[in-house]
């Protein structure tokens, strides 16, 4: 018999369609594609265009263009949605405001909603409109979204860095998940410790890559390390940042050196083949290994990152739609946020990623699905605090400088390599943070 | 055609130097205010580090592209004729995009499974493998690597070109007089290559100096901003970070670069033109 993938108890897909939709979708993440939906009857004499990223889990790309052909057919109207590769899509929207040319509805990255704000339509009625049927918005939401008292961004959904971990090599040392969930720094450093020993490590990047600002922020903040005030006055150079690289250096020592190399895909790697214990990730790693039916897929767990002595904090990538102000079909273009974001489509969205899309409205998040799947009981619902690389500093370019040029990973990195002392390390990210803030 | 230069040449060189002299980011007018991005990237660590970066890079690139380019015609050259596959072979790693060979390099330089450390440990040469990206020397040495690499086949070909038009009495006439081998390579082959030489040279630093794909997918200007360079670290800045107008204020530095080395190598070519 022919295993089937249910939302909700109805059927949607076959295993092998999932399957084939997963390896589809799987190129895709590299190079990106376009889907083009045309209602049945008659020809369409308005077309919407939207872009967003190549989905991280495989099987939520079709799952997405099968919503935007049901909204296309019921308004008449074709829509075009270009799923491009993560990395490209700055370039994307640079280009796209710059010219002021390209899609309709546009998926705004972390502060991509306070940088291009001129250039958006204001979408309070859209917002407004979700949160009274779905909300409240968390607080992250209004953080990135809300901007000088109008949404230009709709916060859509983001995905949370907590650790991924291989159950058989904590159970090798006489830990269960649990265990590992209720571990401080210190506990696990002790941890790593006998980890290493046995040879299977623990790693988390400390390079130039998002995944090392996702580690090392929660690192900085459950130290009580701050990389601004409220106000955007730059504070690193405090005795808790010290505290956390001084950590950092000890840790270092029981990861794998290539960790100062590591890009987005080296810790899933490094799960994957069974080598590595522990690594902040989101679930994807998991899901890929699920979706490929991966034997590792049931060694898998995650749990919070560990407790600081100022708390247990996560990070999170996020991800909003914007409409450009050039656009000729605003009308439409906020029809299409309203039917994306209704709960029912919220929640096939949340099955498609299997788990990995989190909401940013909070009766979204009483989905079943986070509870009914055991590795996901410390995904959502977030209990740490939650915050994005360059929080609590206000939204905007300062924030994206320091994020996109790692700053932080860089001063951990030179602490940890020797090249500077943790002092030294600690004034030269102030002097970068202030160069990127100042302006 | 005026047109068309104007249009493909003129207008990004200055519209990008117009940036540069504003405050300007993605989507915004911006103000004019002079060298400011100019005095800024003195004061960038970064960028300070991203300058000797590309200076390591371009040299050490091209010096061995250029040495190793000469080694390989002369070798293609003595084959002859029965040669004809292995230069079409030779010159795959240039034809084929190298936004999809670095991929190919990225894997093989990849921590857990890389084939070339596999092959060191077996030859037992290196037991621990070698840290490919993520040590600031071997990220150097593997984003080098890669260059040549490509940039090899170019090399060998052209040289193989000038080797081939320079006329045989001459090696037959130094060989008479007693000429040995080594003789006639310095007196002979390399003055005449000299004027292919140096604009191979001169293409290289222009194509070496502003790279992008191989540091882009191979390191993203990491470990510790050791392998960043102009095009890297401008496309960060420019639109990752969307001040677009210090990014083109790092892209610009790679002009002067490129106007140095032409009026060098120009020189050269005019020198060998004299004496020719």
């Amino acid at each position: 018999m022919e295993n089937v993938v249910k939302i909700d108890g109805e059927r949607v897909l076959t295993r092998r369609e999932f399957l084939r939709a997963a390896g589809r979708a799987g190129a895709a993440a590299i190079v990106g594609y376009s889907f083009l939906a045309k209602p049945a009857s008659g020809s369409p004499t308005r077309s919407i265009s939207m872009i967003h990223w190549s989905h991280f889990v495989p099987a939520y790309n079709p799952e997405l263009e099968r919503q935007v052909t049901e909204w296309s057919a019921r308004r008449g109207v074709a829509a075009r949605v270009d799923f491009v590769a993560y990395r490209d899509i700055p370039a994307k929207l640079a280009a796209e405001a710059e010219s002021r040319t390209g899609h309709d509805v546009v998926q705004l990255r972390v502060f991509d909603a306070a940088l291009y704000r001129q250039h958006l339509v204001p979408l309070d009625d859209v917002a407004q409109e979700v949160e009274r049927e779905s909300g409240p918005w968390l607080p992250l939401a209004r953080y990135l979204g809300f901007l000088d008292g109008r949404w230009y961004g709709v916060p859509w959904y983001y995905w949370s860095f907590p650790a991924t971990i291989n159950t058989e090599h904590w159970g090798a040392i006489g830990m269960g998940a649990a265990n590992v969930a209720a571990l401080d720094w210190n506990a696990f450093l002790e941890a790593a410790e006998r980890l290493y020993r046995r040879g299977t490590l623990v790693g988390m990047a400390i390079s130039q890559t998002f995944d090392a600002n996702d580690a090392l922020y929660p690192l900085l903040w459950s130290f009580g390390g701050r990389t601004v005030d409220e106000k955007g006055n730059v504070v690193i150079d405090s005795a808790e940042t010290a505290a956390a690289v001084e950590y950092a250096k000890r840790l270092f020592r029981l990861m794998p050196r290539d960790v100062l190399g590591w890009d987005d895909a080296a810790n899933n790697r490094f799960i994957l083949a069974g080598v590595g214990s522990w690594t902040p990730n989101a679930p994807s790693i998991w899901a890929v290994a699920k979706l490929q039916n991966l034997p590792i897929a049931g060694k898998i767990d995650h749990v919070p990152m560990p407790r600081g002595p100022k708390g247990r904090f996560r990070s999170a990538s996020t991800l909003a739609l914007g409409v450009w102000k050039f656009s000729r079909n605003v009308e439409l273009a906020k029809d299409l946020i309203r039917h994306l974001l209704s709960p029912a489509n919220y929640a096939r969205q949340v099955e498609a990623s299997m788990g990995y899309n989190q909401p940013f409205l909070r009766k979204l998040g009483q989905h079943a699905y986070w509870r009914n799947e055991p590795v996901l009981r410390f995904y959502e619902p977030v209990r740490e605090q939650l915050a994005v690389p360059g929080w609590p500093g206000p939204a905007g370019e300062g924030a994206q400088l320091v994020y996109t040029a790692f700053i932080v990973p860089l001063m951990f990195a030179k602490a940890v390599t020797g090249e500077m002392s943790t002092a030294e390390a600690i004034r030269w990210a102030a002097r970068e943070l202030q160069a990127r803030y100042r302006r | 055609m005026v047109g068309i230069l104007l249009g493909l040449v003129a207008y990004p060189l200055v519209s990008a130097l117009y940036m540069s002299l504003t405050d300007k980011t993605i989507g915004s007018p911006g103000a004019y205010v002079g060298l400011s991005n100019f005095l800024q990237l003195a004061e960038d660590s970064i960028f300070r580090q991203t300058v000797g970066n590309a200076i390591l890079y371009t040299v050490v690139a091209v010096m061995i592209k250029a040495i190793a380019g000469i080694g390989l015609a002369v070798a293609l050259a003595r084959i002859g004729e029965r040669g004809a596959t292995v230069r079409a072979l030779i010159l795959l790693p240039w034809v084929i995009p190298i936004s999809i060979t670095a991929l190919a390099w990225w894997w093989m330089f990849d921590p857990m499974f890389s084939v070339i450390n596999r092959g060191l440990r077996a030859l037992g040469v290196a037991p621990s493998g070698v840290p490919w990206l993520g040590d600031p020397f071997w990220a150097r040495v593997a984003v080098i690597l890669v260059n040549v690499w490509r940039g090899l086949p170019f090399f060998a070909t052209v040289f193989l070109a000038g080797l081939l038009s320079i006329p045989r009495e001459l090696y037959e006439a130094a060989e008479t007089d007693g000429a040995r081998s080594l003789d006639s390579f310095v007196r002979i082959t390399l003055p005449l290559l000299r004027p292919v030489l140096s604009l191979v040279v001169l293409y290289s630093v222009v194509m070496t100096v502003a790279d992008f794909e191989i540091i882009y997918i191979l390191t993203r200007g990491g470990p510790l901003n050791r392998t960043h360079l102009f095009a890297t670290y401008a496309f960060q800045v420019g639109l990752e970070g969307t001040v677009i107008s210090k990014g083109a204020a790092i892209s610009l530095f790679i002009f002067p670069v490129l106007a140095i080395a032409s009026y060098f190598t120009l020189r050269i070519i005019r020198r060998g033109e004299e004496y020719a």
